[in-house]
């Protein structure tokens, strides 16, 4: 490459990182805001984060574009491959995160009327917190390279499974003592599994940085031990 | 003979041509200097004529020409960096962020904050993809705005905007300026809600009052009318209440705490307990307070008890409508250590494990007037005056009031004052030894 093209193409990885980081602040506002809007009830907000969905799917059409633009024309290969590699992944990775704000957004219309207990709220409200502080911990992984931080992600999204289990209990205690029905109860428990996932979805973004640092992933020693399996067969 | 005389000569005249040649390099070398010198000078750069020549004078004249203006160059160089740096701590005060790009789009300056946002990773990166698309457009010479609102808890609202730097319609770059709102945006809010909320509370009792009376003058039946005469002695009771509070309320801006005397918190807690223990024992809550036996009970405030009587008790009169039957709510007072000195402050905390409050609610709860929740609050029958009270107390005695709080997990108050090294005895709390008021029937 000429130093000229190698800026060019630095500059577009660049621009890609500005994107994703941009999506992960996006879902992160997304899941306070959609957090917000279950908490009072409030449908209009709801629809507004239904709606700012529209602009994380062509924020993410523009960076998938660029990586294929970044792949098809200047052919990288080692780290920068690896990089952009990581992006394509990290792209579906956020998208799926947003789509679960949607999801909870959607939520909030049928849940409309249900009374939510405040240990129900608090929950709610805990596991909130959590799922954004994964998701901007990932981003921070992602953009400074921080295999470190990467790895101790998935320890972290403990708390939020935890939470997750507690939240089921209270929202089922919460149907036994008559305060909502069971569609409700269902409804509720379908939520805090989207929270869940949001969560799941920082921990799979975390174990992308490090296999974009380490070349390593989680899978490879899974996969070691099937090749290792393969070859005694064949053996 | 001939040929011989003609190699000499030819040898004599490659010899001239060389010397010639190396003169003209020196001469043309000697030329370029001037001129070079010349230009650090800012004089022109042709030679004045005859200075050009080989010659050590002005050879030497060059050199230390030369080494002066290294000299000057170095202070310059000096002087620039000081002067950025100075711009930059300047900037850094601002308070608001700043970023400057050039006309390729490259950051060359921001300040700290700025640096703060744009390398926020959380819902703050939103204001950081902002003014990267503003910069966008302002390099092409289109100022915009934009207003970022973040939900949080706590809110934010971030208002971002970028013009174009150009001179004599020469591109430069753009500058962005970032500029958090959110303490505006909830004065607006405060001052709003409040003229609402008041002329609510106010309205309510006084037209229900009217109307009852209305009906009172129509009605016959006795049972009806002394429903109604009890329904009036409610609504009155609670304009007194509301009238008592604001009396109160200005009474505690006005005067400060001007009443300072040696206030024992234990047996203030006591007080508090005693005051409120009909209170607790009808919602079925234990009033948990340090004994007199309590390593706590040494601790003494230099305060007007009257206003701390009354900050305390309107917490616990909280903390008891909120929580549920059969629960606790915890007061204790620790001295909080700063470092190793004697402790800097006392802390007065009302714990419960009630209802809680809303995460995006905490900030808003000491207003006047403010309520969580509409319509628990009437039935509960508060005022909505009592927690701006006991901010009011606390900042009286140049104190601090912090809430913790998680919904369906609880309340915690704490009430933190500020003492005089002596004012503290017995720093050591062991918290083992508590009486409990159990309130149950």
């Amino acid at each position: 490459m000429t130093e000229e093209v190698r800026t060019e193409f630095h500059q577009l990885m660049e621009e890609v990182r500005a994107d994703l980081v941009q999506m992960g602040g996006m879902v992160a506002e997304g899941v306070s805001a959609v957090t917000a809007a279950l908490l009072a009830g409030d449908i209009a907000s709801a629809d507004q984060i239904i709606t700012a969905d529209d602009e994380l799917d062509l924020l993410s059409l523009e960076a998938e574009e660029k990586c294929v633009q970044l792949l098809a024309l200047q052919q990288p290969v080692a780290v920068d491959l690896r990089a952009i590699l990581t992006d394509l992944r990290m792209i579906s990775e956020i998208e799926r995160s947003g789509d679960l704000v949607t999801n909870i957004a959607k939520a909030v219309v049928r849940l409309l009327g249900a009374e939510l207990v405040p240990r129900v709220r608090g929950l709610l409200d805990r596991m909130r917190e959590q799922a954004v502080r994964l998701t901007a911990m990932a981003m921070d992984a992602y953009a400074d390279r921080d295999a470190g931080l990467a790895a101790v992600l998935d320890e972290i999204d403990d708390v939020l499974d935890d939470l997750h289990g507690q939240y089921l209990d209270a929202v089922f205690a919460s149907q036994n003592a008559g305060h909502i029905d069971t569609q409700q109860a269902v409804q509720l428990a379908v939520v805090g599994r989207f929270y869940e996932r949001i969560g799941d979805h920082a921990v799979n973004i975390a174990q992308r940085v490090e296999f974009l640092v380490t070349g390593q992933l989680p899978e490879h020693i899974g996969a070691n031990r099937a090749r290792a399996r393969r070859e005694q067969d064949e053996m | 003979m001939i040929a011989a005389l003609v190699a000499v000569a030819t040898a004599l005249a490659v010899a001239l041509v060389a010397v010639l040649v190396l003169v003209r390099a020196r001469t043309s070398a000697a030329e370029r200097l001037g001129r070079v010198v010349h230009r650090f000078a800012g004089e022109s750069d042709e030679p004045r004529p005859g200075e050009a020549r080989l010659d050590h004078n002005s050879l030497d004249e060059w050199i230390s020409y030369l080494e002066s203006i290294a000299t000057t160059v170095a202070m310059t160089v000096n002087l620039a960096e000081r002067d950025r740096a100075r711009w930059q701590l300047a900037m850094n005060e601002l308070a608001v962020g700043v970023v400057l790009v050039d006309e390729d789009g490259t950051a060359c300056a921001s300040n700290a904050l700025a640096d703060e946002m744009m390398s926020a990773r959380d819902a703050m990166a939103l204001v950081g993809a902002g003014v990267t698309q503003l910069l966008e457009s302002a390099r092409e010479g289109q100022a915009r705005s934009r207003t970022v609102k973040l939900t949080g808890p706590p809110p934010r609202v971030i208002e971002i905007g970028a013009h174009p730097v150009a001179s004599d319609s020469h591109a430069l770059g753009a500058v962005a300026v970032m500029a958090d709102r959110t303490e505006g945006v909830r004065v607006d809010d405060v001052r709003r809600d409040f003229v609402a909320n008041l002329s609510h509370e106010l309205r309510t009792p006084v037209g229900a009052i009217a109307l009852l009376s209305e009906t009172l003058a129509e009605e016959d039946d006795a049972a009806v009318r002394a429903r109604l005469v009890d329904r009036i002695g409610t609504e009155a009771e609670r304009v007194r209440h509301i009238i008592d509070d604001l009396l109160e309320l200005s009474r505690v801006e006005l005067e400060g705490s001007m009443r300072q005397e040696e206030v024992a918190v234990v047996p203030l807690l006591g007080e508090v307990a005693q005051q409120y223990s009909e209170h607790a024992r009808k919602h079925d809550v234990s009033l948990v307070r340090p004994g007199p036996d309590d390593a706590s009970a040494q601790i003494v405030l230099q305060a007007d008890r009257g206003q701390l009587l009354r900050a305390v008790g309107n917490l616990v009169d909280n903390a008891i409508k909120y929580s549920d039957p059969g629960s606790q709510v915890r007061l204790t007072v620790s001295p909080s250590a700063d470092g190793e000195q004697a402790p800097a402050c006392v802390d007065i905390v009302v714990a419960d494990d009630g209802i809680g409050i809303p995460a995006d609610e905490t900030e808003r709860v000491f207003e006047r007037f403010y309520r969580v929740d509409k319509a628990r609050a009437r039935a509960t029958g508060g005022t909505g005056l009592g927690l701006s009270i006991v901010r009011h107390v606390v900042m009286n005695h140049g104190g601090e009031v912090t809430l913790h709080t998680r919904e369906g997990v609880g309340t915690t108050f704490t009430l933190r004052f500020p003492v005089s090294g002596s004012a503290v005895s017995g720093s050591t709390v062991s918290g083992s030894a508590v009486s409990t008021d159990r309130a149950s029937t």
